[in-house]
This record gives structure tokens, C-alpha cells and sequence, in this order.
């Protein structure tokens, strides 16, 4: 099955959802194409349907009305549909979406794809971070707000940001314990100084993350500025961490400590764009310290080093909800240009009307991101027998002996140690590698260069990439 | 350039023939750099099979090279110091009708002759040989009992590592603008970070070839095609004992009637389990690496047909990469005409069987100007390509459609 769009679009967060309003606000035919069973992303993510609740806990009008906004649109929403892979077209200038999902065409062809993949957490390795038990942030959240369970009763969290606060207070009003928060910044107060004039104007941000901090303080629960989990500890799942105060580049300076019974760790490392789509389909690609790792180059409109491939949102460089919604119109107006829906000199004049807020979102952005930095350091925590890639159980003493036979960059590991090539295609170790790598060598972050991603993103059957009829064959699961 | 970039000998290419030639080449204590545009493997070198692969062997001039080098393969490990992960296989064509059969029948006269097992079986006995392969519609298979497979990967790096130990200066993302020539004499490269100047300057640079041959003025006759393959995640309730290709291919347009891909059956299981699957081929001479919206259907179709077992095995990845041919089948080795000082060796079929021995042969050409080990006449750079070997072509270049393995 095959099906022609305008326009696709790949991600129904925030980014996409405004990308997918402001391109059918001109006429124009959008498909959008999201993995999650209900649209809103990770930020405005939706309980199940059976849940039989509108919107997640603590969730405002605005939200609300984004989300109505989408449903009363003319936009086609294909949820529960993984693209797995972007292609060159057979026509000049088109290219070809391979789906899976249900009832979804095995290919979309367009002329105009717009990619809001978000972003998905970082973790630092330590001995004991695959124990169960041990989660991300973004687990965290997604199983408080979305799935209405708690992850465990006595919580302990490491990492540095707003996230991991907001994490922290969302977790004590389900009714956990927060036994600690370990924030590896420290003295935020005094850096925080030089940055004020980017977080003027952020009332809404400030409020938000005031209240976050009224939950907290109401609580007692012991923040720890400068301090890290550095080690898990337990059986079969995660029972005691070790935490220990770090220097401001992250190496260890204190004794450990023993935080005894508890059954949760949650790491909040910021987060990581997921630009698999990007890198498997050969966009250039640039380093931004500040936006995440490795991101697509863009132009002002928006489009990548491919024509017609658009890129918005975390997905495409760590930039937070408010950017990514600017991300999106402006990539609505570029693609509806593209399509000859608008002239291009009424799309560079909107563009250009979006550029003071997005430049001022970007700064504030920017602003967190120098806040709340993962240093070096942190990945000094783990010793030779941690697994760092999971999914291949390569461990930090096969990375180094890698290394040690002379790896240059990521691949280079990846070729002779065989991490990343499993079923996360190295979402999780691919960073981590990269900083190790960096360190022992003595190279920056971008000299060791990423690795290729290449489709389908996530493991499918055989029988799907085949094009089977898959109805009519029993056995054979959706992924 | 502030530092002094002047060496013995230049090699230019770090796929596993580089990587060979620059470990031969510092051994034999030449000051030798190893360059390439992007990263060691970046081209067809880390996409392989890692198939130590004599039975698709051209007939006429490559066999005494062949087998010269494959005899290296018997203490590489120990030599090398690297556990690669080389094992004997058996590789299995099926063939569906009498005309195939006959397209191979003086293959299977000649390759036993040259110590290479090589023969017909009829359809009862390739259940015995490979039981997950249902014989029922097929007219019988060519059986070549005595393959190789090895890790790719590893192997390539067991040479680059002996040769950074013995000296050798690894330039990557060094990609080759231009030439140097001066009196009649190739001085060095020049690179997008400036120049390198040496003695002799190799060419290990298989689809990338005909590219650098044009900044010189030369059409050497290398052609490239894209072949693609994937990986499924390990699978524990198949065991697939042989390397299982297909005579029969099929055929599907990615942009054009003409620009399709070809694809044939080509599995194998790792020791690991993972099936590796492939291939389809899609002819044309460009470098970029990127996959077809067709090329991962294709494959999976042809697994499936033979293998119906494996649909619901989970597919990891599939890749794409620039590779050669040439139309006699023979690769391009020995010195330029015309250019002293510039040196081939490129456009092998199996590059990972003629790796060993072509370290020796580049070795022997740089330090006395001339070779004795192999006859390298019929692989002269700049031969006349009269011979149509009809074993591996691609249709763009012939009207011949026949595959062994990747």
C-alpha cells in the first residue's frame, strides 16, 4: 500500500502539532505520524484513552486547547505508527516514509517531511545503573503522569536541572517518599547571576518552577547541591546507592555515603534530541554543546542539508517547549511555501515576525543548559566490568581496549567492540561512548564524531520491511 | 602545512586492502601513512559479509593469486595476534533450473582441479546439507564445502593495529584533491589538509577509484554499484549451517525502470546468531552511501521465500555500500602507465581472501619495481577489458544477470 501527502510531518508533540496546524491552516493536505497511542509528545502526553480522563494530571487550559485545536483540524493523525525509515523518493524530489502500524500504508510519499522527533533522557553510567529499579527522569514522568503508577515507595534521585525537580515533585504528590535529590550544580545562586537578563521575561517558567520548589521545600525533602549517585547497590533490583559530593567537573571529592532502603534510583541528565531519523537519512549534522550533542544543521526556514526535510523541536536541537512551538510555525510556513500554498515573500515575513521570540527562547535555553551541565567527570564513575552498552553488554573495560587498539571515533568502537549495534542502535551508549572516548583520548565531544543510524530505527520483523500482508500471519507481534 | 608530511610509501584508502598493504608495508620498514576521507572501514569494508570467498573466484587468471593468498589464512590469527573469528563454512547456490546449472558447469570442472571444492547436488541431498532449506522447487545447488567467514571488522583492525605498532601514521577524514606530479613523477597527494609527499603512492580506493583516475586525466575501467544487506537480532530457533545464496534474483525500480535493484539470496548465520541477509545491488557510479527505499524489501522477500522462518525474526539494521566491478572480473594491480611512482590495487571481488597476499605483492612492487610472487599481466591498471566474465556483472554493464555471494 502506497499513499501520496503534501506534507508529513513525524512527531505529534508540541513542535509537530504546530507545524501540522499552521501548514493546514493554508490548505495544505498533512499527515501526521506519531508512535505514542494518543498525540501531546512528552510534554503534553495523554493517559491512555481507556483511563477515560481528558488530560494528565495537572495539566493547564493551555494545554487543553492545543490539543483541541489539533483534533478539529482537517489534519490526518496516524497514531500508533512508527516511520521507520526515509527515503529518496522515486520522483524527482519526493521521498518515500516507510510506516508500521496499524492500518497505516506501508509507504508515504511527499514532497515535504517535517521531523519533530523530541528528545529522549541521558543517563551517566555508574556501577549497578542497569540494576532494576534504576530509571530516567523521563520514565519517571511518563509512568506518574501518563500510566498512573508508582515507579517505587522510596525514591532517590541523581542529576541536575528542571526537570529532575519537577520529576521530584510530581513524584512526592503520587505519594512517594523522596528520600533525597542529589543535584550535581552547585552554587547555583552566585553562577545563576550572570545569566539573569535571559531569564527576564521567563515569568511563567519561574512560577512554574517556584511551585515545583514549594512542593519540595513543604516536603523536606534534603536537596543536595553538588552531590551524585556514583553507585547502586541491591540483588535482583536496586536497594542502596552510594552518593558522593563532586568537584565542578565532576569527579568524586568526598567519602561515600550509603543511602539504605530504597527501591527507586531516577537519573535526570537532561536530554538527548533524537535525530535517528536525520542521521539515517544523511542530513549534515553539527555539534552544539549547548543543544544536545550532535544536531541537523537547519537554515532559518527550518530545513536541513536535505530539500524538503525539515527539522523542529527538542528532536533537533534541546531547545524546550516554547522554542519548539516557534520551531514549528515556522516550519509550517516554509513548507507551505514550499508547496506553493504561500509566496515565499509572505513566508519570509511571518518567519522573520517569529524570529525575537524564538531568539529569546534560545536564550533562555541556552541559559539552563550552562546551569545545569553534565561535566566530564561523571563519566568517571563507572569501573571496568560496568556495562555501558546494554543491549550488546559491551563493557567500559572492552570500550577501553577498543581503545586501546587505536579507535579514533565512535564507529571505530562500535566496529571493534560491537556496542551500539543492538536493538537501541546505540541511543543510550552512543553519548557515553563518546565522552569516554573524548576523555581517553584527550579529543573534544565532535572530533570523535556520532554514528550512522540506519533504518529500520526500531526493530521490526522481517515480515513487515517485507511488505506481508501481516493479517494474515499469525504469530508475529507489533513492536 | 607547518609539519612535515613526507613519507616512503602513501596509501591511500584504509579498507581492509589498505589496512593489509600499510601492515606489509611498515614491516617491511617503509615510513608509510595510511589515509582516507572519512573513517577506517568507512567504505564497502565494514558492510561485508567477511566471507573468505573462493568459490566466485574469476576462472581464467585469478586462481594461482587466489590460492596463494588464501594459504596465508592458516596462521594469520596467531601472526596477526588477533582472535578474528575465522571458521570454515560451507556455501550453498540454489539453483531452480538447468539453465542456471549450466551457466556453472565449468566452474564446477575447473575449481576442484584447483583444490577448491565446487559441486552439484541434486535436491535430496541439499536437505541433508542444509535442512532448513525446503528442496522441493528447486532444480538442485552448486555446494562449495570449503568457504571461510571471519569478522570483517576485526580483521581489518588486526592489521591496522600491527601496522600503527610497526610505525605507520593513520590520517582519516584525509580525503585525496589532487596530484602531485612533477618530471614525469607522482610526488605525492594533495588533501584537503594539504599536501602529503611520498616515493610512491598506492591506490586502495575500490569504488572511489574511478574518481581520482579522472583528476589525473585517467578511465581506469572500475565500475561501482551499491550493495545492501541487514542484520537481525540473534535467532536461536533457526540454525542455518551454510552460507545460502540463490541463482534466481528479482528485480524492483527505486527511481526508474533503469536504476533498480537486483536482489539475490545471500544468508548467513554468525556465530552469535545473528542472521546476516542481503543482497541487492544497485548499479550506477555513485559514492553515496544511502540505502533505497527498495533494497530492504527486496532482501527480506528473497529471505522469506527460502526462509519463511525467518519473518518473524526482528530486522536491526540494514546498510548500504559502494562497491565494485570490473568486467573481465579481475582486479586492478600494479603500476600506473605512464606515471611512476602511482600504484593500484583495487576492484578485487573478494577483497578479504586477497588481502594477505596483497600486502606482499604492493610490498615486493614498491621496494624492487617488479613482482614475482603472481603473474600480474592480466591485472594490469590500464588492460584492455576484452574478456567478459559472465559470472559477476551487473546489468547496466552487460546483459548478464548472475550473482554468486556478496
Amino acid at each position: 500500500m502506497n499513499k501520496n501527502v503534501e506534507l508529513v510531518i513525524v512527531g505529534a508533540g508540541p513542535a509537530g502539532i504546530e507545524a501540522a496546524i499552521t501548514a493546514s491552516e493554508f490548505g495544505i493536505e498533512v499527515s501526521l505520524v506519531d508512535l505514542a497511542p494518543r498525540p501531546g509528545g512528552q510534554y503534553f502526553q495523554q493517559p491512555p484513552e481507556a483511563f477515560q480522563e481528558d488530560a494528565y494530571v495537572g495539566s493547564k487550559p493551555r494545554e487543553r486547547q492545543f490539543l483541541q485545536r489539533l483534533s478539529s483540524s482537517k489534519i490526518e493523525l496516524r497514531s500508533n505508527t512508527l516511520v521507520w525509515g526515509i527515503f529518496e523518493g522515486s520522483k524527482p524530489g519526493s521521498w518515500c516514509l516507510k510506516l508500521h502500524g496499524p492500518l497505516a500504508p506501508a509507504q508515504l510519499n511527499a514532497r515535504a517531511v517535517i521531523l519533530a522527533p523530541g528528545a529522549y533522557d541521558c543517563a551517566i553510567p555508574f556501577p549497578g545503573w542497569d540494576l532494576p529499579g534504576v530509571i530516567t527522569a523521563g520514565a519517571a514522568l511518563r509512568m506518574v503522569k501518563n500510566q498512573r503508577v508508582l515507579p517505587g515507595k522510596r525514591v532517590l534521585l541523581s542529576g541536575t536541572g528542571p526537570l529532575q525537580m519537577q520529576t521530584a515533585a510530581y513524584l512526592l504528590q503520587a505519594g512517594a517518599e523522596v528520600v533525597t535529590v542529589c543535584e550535581n550544580a552547585r552554587s547555583l545562586l552566585l553562577r545563576g547571576v550572570p545569566h539573569l537578563p535571559s531569564v527576564w521575561g521567563q515569568w511563567e517558567k519561574l512560577k512554574e518552577g517556584f511551585d515545583f520548589l514549594k512542593v519540595l521545600v513543604q516536603a523536606r525533602v534534603p536537596y543536595r547541591m553538588g552531590w551524585a549517585v556514583t553507585a547502586a547497590h541491591g540483588k535482583d533490583r536496586v536497594t542502596q546507592a552510594r552518593i558522593q559530593k563532586i568537584d565542578n567537573t565532576g569527579f568524586p571529592i568526598s567519602q561515600p555515603e550509603i543511602i539504605e532502603d530504597i527501591d527507586v534510583v531516577v537519573l535526570g541528565y537532561g536530554l538527548t534530541p533524537s535525530t535517528e531519523l536525520f542521521r539515517q537519512l544523511g542530513c549534515e549534522m553539527e555539534f552544539s554543546r549547548l543543544g544536545g550533542g550532535f544536531v541537523p544543521q537547519r537554515n532559518q526556514r527550518m530545513q536541513t542539508s536535505c530539500a524538503g526535510i525539515y527539522g523542529v523541536g527538542d528532536g533537533a536541537r534541546i531547545g524546550g517547549v516554547e522554542t519548539a512551538i516557534i520551531e514549528g510555525r515556522i516550519a509550517g510556513y516554509a513548507s507551505a511555501a514550499q508547496l506553493g500554498h504561500l509566496s515565499k515573500e509572505a513566508a519570509d515575513k511571518l518567519i522573520s515576525r517569529q524570529k525575537p521570540a524564538l531568539c529569546r527562547q534560545m536564550r533562555f535555553a541556552k541559559t539552563l543548559a550552562k546551569l545545569f551541565p553534565v561535566p566530564a567527570g561523571m563519566f568517571s564513575f563507572a569501573d571496568q566490568d560496568t556495562v555501558i552498552c546494554r543491549c550488546e553488554q559491551v563493557t567500559l573495560g572492552e570500550v577501553k581496549r577498543a581503545i586501546s587498539f587505536g579507535a579514533q571515533t565512535v564507529t571505530d568502537v562500535k566496529n571493534i567492540a560491537r556496542m551500539g549495534m543492538g536493538n537501541c542502535q546505540s541511543r543510550t551508549c552512543g553519548t557515553i561512548v563518546a565522552h569516554i572516548l573524548a576523555a581517553e583520548t584527550g579529543k573534544t565531544r565532535e572530533d570523535v564524531h556520532c554514528l550512522n543510524i540506519r533504518p529500520p530505527i526500531h526493530p521490526l520483523p522481517l515480515i513487515v520491511i517485507e511488505e506481508f500482508d501481516n493479517g494474515s500471519v499469525k504469530g508475529v507481534e507489533r513492536q | 602545512m607547518s609539519d612535515q608530511r613526507s613519507y616512503d610509501v602513501l596509501v591511500v584508502g584504509a579498507g581492509v586492502i589498505g589496512c593489509a598493504i600499510a601492515s606489509a608495508l611498515t614491516e617491511a620498514g617503509l615510513t608509510t601513512a595510511l589515509l582516507d576521507r572519512e573513517q577506517v572501514g568507512a567504505g564497502a569494508s565494514s558492510a561485508n559479509f567477511g566471507m573468505v570467498q573462493s568459490n566466485d573466484v574469476e576462472l581464467k587468471s585469478t586462481i594461482p593469486m587466489l590460492k596463494a593468498s588464501k594459504s596465508k589464512f592458516k596462521h594469520l590469527e596467531e601472526e596477526l595476534d588477533t582472535q578474528f573469528g575465522l571458521r570454515r563454512i560451507a556455501s550453498l547456490r540454489l539453483i531452480t533450473s538447468e539453465d542456471q546449472w549450466k551457466l556453472s558447469e565449468e566452474r564446477a570442472k575447473i575449481l576442484p582441479r584447483n583444490g577448491i571444492p565446487y559441486e552439484f547436488v541434486p535436491p535430496n541431498r541439499i536437505r541433508e546439507i542444509e535442512p532448513l532449506v525446503d528442496p522441493s522447487n528447486l532444480f538442485g545447488a552448486t555446494y562449495a564445502s570449503e568457504q571461510g567467514q571471519l569478522n570483517p571488522l576485526l580483521f581489518m583492525w588486526a592489521y591496522l593495529r600491527r601496522a600503527v605498532a610497526k610505525g605507520l601514521t593513520l590520517h582519516t577524514y584525509t580525503e585525496v584533491t589532487g596530484f602531485e606530479i612533477s618530471r614525469g613523477r607522482l610526488q605525492g597527494v594533495h588533501t584537503n589538509r594539504g599536501l602529503f609527499s611520498a616515493g610512491v603512492v598506492v591506490l586502495a580506493t575500490a569504488a572511489w577509484t574511478r574518481q581520482l583516475g579522472k583528476m589525473i586525466g585517467r578511465d581506469w575501467k572500475i565500475h561501482t554499484f551499491r550493495a545492501s544487506a541487514m542484520v537481525t537480532e540473534p535467532v536461536y530457533d533457526l540454525k542455518l549451517r551454510t552460507i545460502l545464496t540463490s541463482a534466481d534474483h528479482i528485480e524492483m525500480p527505486v527511481t526508474s525502470q533503469e536504476d533498480t535493484e537486483l536482489t539475490v539470496l545471500a544468508l548467513t548465520q554468525t556465530p552469535s546468531n545473528h542472521f546476516l541477509l542481503a543482497q541487492a545491488d544497485r548499479p550506477g557510479e555513485v559514492l553515496q552511501p544511502l540505502i533505497s527505499h527498495a533494497a530492504p524489501k527486496t532482501i527480506a522477500i528473497m529471505a522469506a521465500r527460502f526462509v519463511p522462518g525467518l519473518r518473524k525474526a526482528r530486522v536491526l539494521r540494514a546498510w548500504t555500500a559502494p562497491t565494485t566491478y570490473t568486467r573481465d572480473g579481475c582486479p586492478l594491480i600494479g603500476p600506473v602507465e605512464g606515471l611512476d611512482g602511482l600504484i593500484l590495487a583495487t576492484g578485487y571481488r573478494s577483497a578479504i581472501i586477497h588481502a594477505p597476499l596483497a600486502g606482499d605483492v604492493i610490498t615486493q612492487l614498491v621496494t624492487t619495481s617488479k613482482c614475482d610472487i603472481v603473474d600480474l599481466a592480466p591485472f594490469k591498471p590500464e588492460r584492455k577489458m576484452e574478456a567478459v566474465d559472465t559470472f559477476y556483472t551487473v546489468k547496466s554493464d552487460s546483459s548478464q544477470n548472475q550473482h554468486e555471494n556478496p
